[in-house]
């Protein structure tokens, strides 16, 4: 599904020298997989998801995606590769404070060209798979953590994407509400959504079944794990 | 004071934004300040007279809008029977040469014929010298003046000794026996004042059929109410109407303050203008509460410390306030000195025939005044902000720093009404000023009926005692007209006793068919007696017959020329030519003539360009009516001042005695007649131009704020896939969302504000689709504008940047 070749992400310094935060990146994902990205602070994670995410434009290398080569698409085809295929969760979850909860659901629909009548049949049946019907009306702030990264999870499948980039999805939860949100991930990828990761937990990381271990931008490790 | 440094050293500590405010608050108070120092010079200082609020000016009227002056008998009749003034005073304004002092050409000087008791009614007494007494204001007195300052300086160089000196007004020798104080000026500008009574036997005026300029002032009893007095003089007016009902029918008295007399009608456009001010500091209000609330947010980490440690929410607002108040006051002190600086571009455009607009000053009253605005806008654009900042979460703000994430509603919602307004109140403005434009493009393109282009007019007054016959009169004007056609560039020459824009001169008529009516049924036109080829001059066009030549003379049967509105008028579906109407041409010991119309010119706009339904006009050969009063009219391609001297050398040719005044290319009498209108038609330009820019920047400021503040929204819509495009229309859309509610408000108050326009309008309707559809674009593009710049701003937020910063 992905396929990075000679990746390289970096940042002007002064004097004609740069900051490289990704170096000489060679991954490839496949279809199903569950990759969990884990690595000190600095090391170049969440570049390497907003690069994967298509968010980041200013790298160099090879990037295929689905056999579509990225670094040679313009912004704008990018950005309808990404709306076509990429879900996302942020470990802040970033619901937008002044929707409700169903309004945030129906946001990421409303970018993809969905009739109103459409994105309302997929909300709904959303909120039931999620069990959170009658949460529909509440906003962000009227809801625990556990729950806005619930909405978080549900807003980033509702598109029906093929993967979906998580950047530490329990980082702000407490212990039981993270395996309660790696219980769905492994159950979406169960279902055949292919889900990449940033985690800084062993045991989130163990919900997986592989893990990229990056330092100071270099891939250091990648290996495969039986799931939990 | 400690505050007050504090809030001092807050205005240093961000420059930028306190330039932007106290700027802003400058604009809107200068233009406030310039305004009321109008209306306060014109409208609201009191006349140099004690008890000036009783001093009424009295006149005759046959109805709404037909106001005349009054007829010497029946201002006897007033005299008797008014019981409520302390004194009536009878006043006759007339010009004359003044001649006859070592050393000193002749000169024109504004003279006013007046009762002695005038001089009570003004209440001012002699500089020195005194005024008249009872003996010399009578028929067969001695003949005496009292001068004004004005003439004293300029004449005699202010010698006490002019006392008991002889001059000579129109050839006739008048001793000097005071002189009135510098605010003497009254009735219209007078330098000098003669005794009225000594020519109370005139035949022409004992008549009640005539209405010779004679206006009548009076001093109300202490006490009396303007309203009493015009009940008791209407009651005067219907007891003189069934005595005399020939010559009174239809007539009622009209009582004016003398301050509405001379002001009263710029009272509509100067509260028009003091209301479109207003407004653009409402909007620069709107915009200060704006930036101050924006700022509070940025601030609330401040505030939050401030009640950490004890602050009262009254102590945080007080804060606030005094802040504003510092930036009110910077602002008031820089907007009164732009209004001082603008004083005399606005004096300029003011009509010119008003000095009480040429007396703008920056007194106390408006001092005071800039300072209560100052305070006012303190309350009005710092009150809110103040009392949002002091009511911010501490905790909150405590825990999210100064950057914050995001405004409560009801702030969000109070900063969108505030453009809201702005947008409504510009739109209010801006109709107001497209309409009053149109107005005045209207007056301008008006076909007035002759060409006033090139055009050059001189006064001049012939002295009765030496042209006292029309065959003299007659000499004299064609001597006259010879030089100056004569002259270098001269195209054509015309004499008029009244010409357009002069005043005038009104006759009773009647068709020969018809009986003769009584004098107060008779019909009413304009009467002007014209010399020289007049029309040709003019460039009036001449539609059949003729014009009158040199055979039309005193001897020769009387004929006349009617304009088009006559013959319209009275001779639908006929040609008047050859028709003989019943005229009194005003010669002296000769009353209505049989003339016969030779002639039919077009109609010209006699009194006003804008005047709407003026009288027919009939013209009467110089040749044949005596006038002494007359207008020089000279079609010339040559400089004014160049024409001015080569005339002046061939008037004084025919006769050196006498003074010409009031030289002026026919243009400048045109405009002079647009000073309201231009007055009202520029100011609402510029501050409807001003409100625009006003709204413009509150718009982009408040989007380019929300931007600023939904930067993470932005991001988190960036990542889930808005593309910029959609992210352009999010913001797009909230500033036209503004603009349509604004716009459906400020359309609401332009309907009204249209109709309060509606009489300062020519031909022009309150509801004018075409301006209205042009302020909807002017909008409209400068809502585009304000929002697209924070729109594109919003399109271009990189979300990793923007997630990060969370």
């Amino acid at each position: 599904m992905i396929r990075l070749r000679n990746l390289e992400r970096s940042y002007p310094l002064a004097k004609g020298k740069f900051f490289y935060v990704l170096r000489d990146i060679d991954i490839e994902i496949a279809e199903g997989e569950f990759v969990s990205v884990m690595g000190p602070s600095g090391a170049g994670k969440s570049t390497l998801l907003h690069i994967l995410g298509m968010h980041d434009h200013g790298w160099t290398g090879e990037y295929f995606f689905n056999e579509t080569a990225v670094h040679h698409l313009k912004a704008k085809e990018r950005a309808t590769l990404r709306n076509e295929n990429i879900g996302f969760v942020f470990q802040q979850y970033h619901l937008l404070d002044d929707l409700t909860v169903y309004e945030n659901l129906e946001i990421p629909l409303s970018y993809r060209k969905v009739s109103k009548n459409e994105r309302s049949a997929i909300v709904a049946d959303v909120l039931d798979r999620f069990q959170i019907v009658a949460k529909k009306d509440l906003f962000p702030r009227q809801l625990s953590g556990g729950q806005q990264q619930l909405v978080g999870v549900a807003r980033a499948i509702i598109a029906n994407p093929k993967l979906i980039l998580a950047d530490e999805p329990t980082g702000n939860l407490h212990s039981s509400q993270g395996e309660e949100i790696m219980r769905l991930f492994q159950k979406l990828n169960a279902e055949g959504t292919t889900i990449i990761q940033v985690t800084h937990s062993e045991k989130n990381a163990g919900y997986g079944n592989r893990v990229i271990q990056l330092r100071d931008g270099w891939v250091v490790e990648a290996k495969s794990q039986p799931t939990n | 004071m400690n505050q007050l440094r504090f809030a001092f050293r807050q205005l240093i500590k961000n420059p930028a934004f306190s330039a932007i405010a106290i700027l802003t608050l400058a604009l809107g108070i200068g233009a406030n300040t310039a305004i009321f120092s109008i209306v306060n010079a014109v409208l609201l200082r009191p006349l140099p007279y004690p008890d000036a609020d009783r001093i009424m000016v009295l006149n005759e009227s046959s109805g709404p809008g037909q106001d005349y002056s009054v007829a010497l008998p029946d201002y006897f009749d007033w005299q008797h029977d008014a019981t409520l003034f302390e004194h009536l005073a009878c006043t006759h304004k007339e010009s004359r040469n003044l001649s006859g002092i070592p050393g000193r050409d002749p000169e024109r000087v504004s003279c006013a014929s007046v009762t002695r008791n005038f001089f009570n009614i003004v209440g001012v007494a002699p500089e020195i010298g005194r005024t008249f007494s009872e003996d010399e204001d009578k028929v067969g007195a001695p003949p005496v003046v009292v001068l004004s300052d004005r003439l004293w300086r300029r004449s005699f160089n202010a010698d006490p000794g002019v006392l008991g000196r002889s001059i000579t007004l129109h050839d006739q020798t008048y001793t000097v026996i005071g002189v009135m104080p510098p605010q003497m000026t009254s009735p219209q500008d007078s330098d000098a004042w003669l005794s009225m009574m000594r020519r109370s036997n005139n035949p022409v005026w004992n008549s009640r059929e005539i209405h010779p300029m004679i206006f009548v002032w009076g001093k109300l009893k202490s006490g009396v109410t303007v309203e009493q007095a015009r009940t008791e003089m209407k009651g005067i007016a219907a007891r003189l109407e069934k005595t005399y009902p020939d010559t009174n029918r239809g007539e009622t008295a009209v009582v004016t303050p003398l301050l509405d007399n001379l002001v009263g009608k710029y009272r509509t456009n100067l509260g028009l203008l003091l209301g479109a001010v207003g407004l653009v500091l409402l909007i620069a209000c709107a915009n200060l509460a704006n930036l101050f609330a924006a700022r509070g947010a940025a601030r609330s980490r401040e505030f939050a410390v401030h009640a950490a440690v004890g602050a009262t929410r009254w102590q945080i607002i007080k804060k606030l306030l005094i802040e504003s108040f510092l930036v009110a006051v910077l602002g008031g002190a820089l907007g009164f000195l732009i209004a001082i600086w603008v004083r005399n571009g606005l004096v300029a455009l003011s009509p010119g025939d008003v000095s009480r607009f040429q007396e703008v000053s920056f007194d106390l009253p408006v001092l005071g005044f800039t300072f209560l605005v100052a305070s006012l806008t303190t309350v009005l654009f710092g009150l809110w902000p103040a009392w949002q900042a002091s009511h911010a979460d501490v905790q909150l703000a405590l825990k999210e720093g100064s950057a914050g994430s995001g405004d409560p509603p009801s702030a969000r919602r109070a900063r969108d009404w505030f453009v809201i307004s702005e947008i409504a109140l510009t739109l209010t403005l801006l109709v107001a000023a497209g309409l009053v434009l149109k107005s005045f493009s209207r007056l301008q393109s008006l076909s007035l009926g002759y060409e006033p282009r090139a055009l050059f007019t001189e006064r001049f007054e012939l002295p009765w005692q030496k042209y006292n016959d029309r065959d003299k009169i007659n000499t004299f004007a064609k001597a006259l007209l010879e030089k100056v056609r004569a002259l270098p560039g001269v195209q054509e020459a015309a004499l008029s006793s009244n010409g357009p824009l002069m005043g005038g001169w009104q006759t009773g008529f009647w068709r020969e068919e018809n009986p003769r009516p009584q004098p107060s049924d008779m019909l009413s036109s304009d009467l002007e007696v014209v010399g020289g080829d007049y029309f040709a001059t003019l460039k009036t066009p001449l539609l059949r017959g003729r014009t009158f030549n040199e055979r039309d003379t005193k001897d020769s049967p009387r004929v006349i020329i009617i304009d088009q509105a006559m013959a319209e008028q009275y001779f639908p579906g006929e040609d008047p030519i050859g028709k003989r109407l019943g005229v009194d041409v005003g010669n002296d010991g000769e009353s209505y003539v049989m003339s016969e119309i030779v002639g039919v010119v077009g109609r010209m706009r006699f009194h006003a360009v804008d005047e709407m339904a003026p009288l027919p006009v009939i013209y009467c050969s110089l040749g044949q009516a005596q006038r002494t009063s007359l207008t020089l009219f000279v079609r010339s391609t040559m400089a004014p001042a160049l024409l001015e001297r080569s005339i002046h050398d061939a008037l004084t040719s025919v006769d050196s005695s006498l003074p010409v005044f009031d030289p002026r290319p026919m243009l400048d009498r045109v405009q002079e007649t647009w000073g309201a209108q231009r007055l009202l038609s520029f100011l609402f330009s510029v501050f409807a131009g001003l409100a625009l820019v006003l709204a413009t920047i509150g718009l982009y400021g408040l989007l380019a704020y929300t931007t600023l503040k939904r930067v993470r929204e932005i991001g988190i819509r960036l990542a889930l896939g808005a593309r910029p495009a959609q992210i352009r229309t999010l913001i797009l859309s909230h500033g036209l969302q503004l603009l349509l509610i604004g716009a459906a408000i400020g359309l609401a108050t332009a309907l009204v504000i249209s109709r309060a326009l509606q009489s300062v309008l020519f031909e022009v309707k309150g509801i004018d689709l075409q301006i209205y559809l042009g302020v909807g674009a002017l909008l409209f593009i400068a809502t585009f504008l304000a929002s697209w710049l924070p729109a594109r701003r919003a399109s271009r937020v990189d979300p990793i940047v923007a997630l990060r910063t969370e």
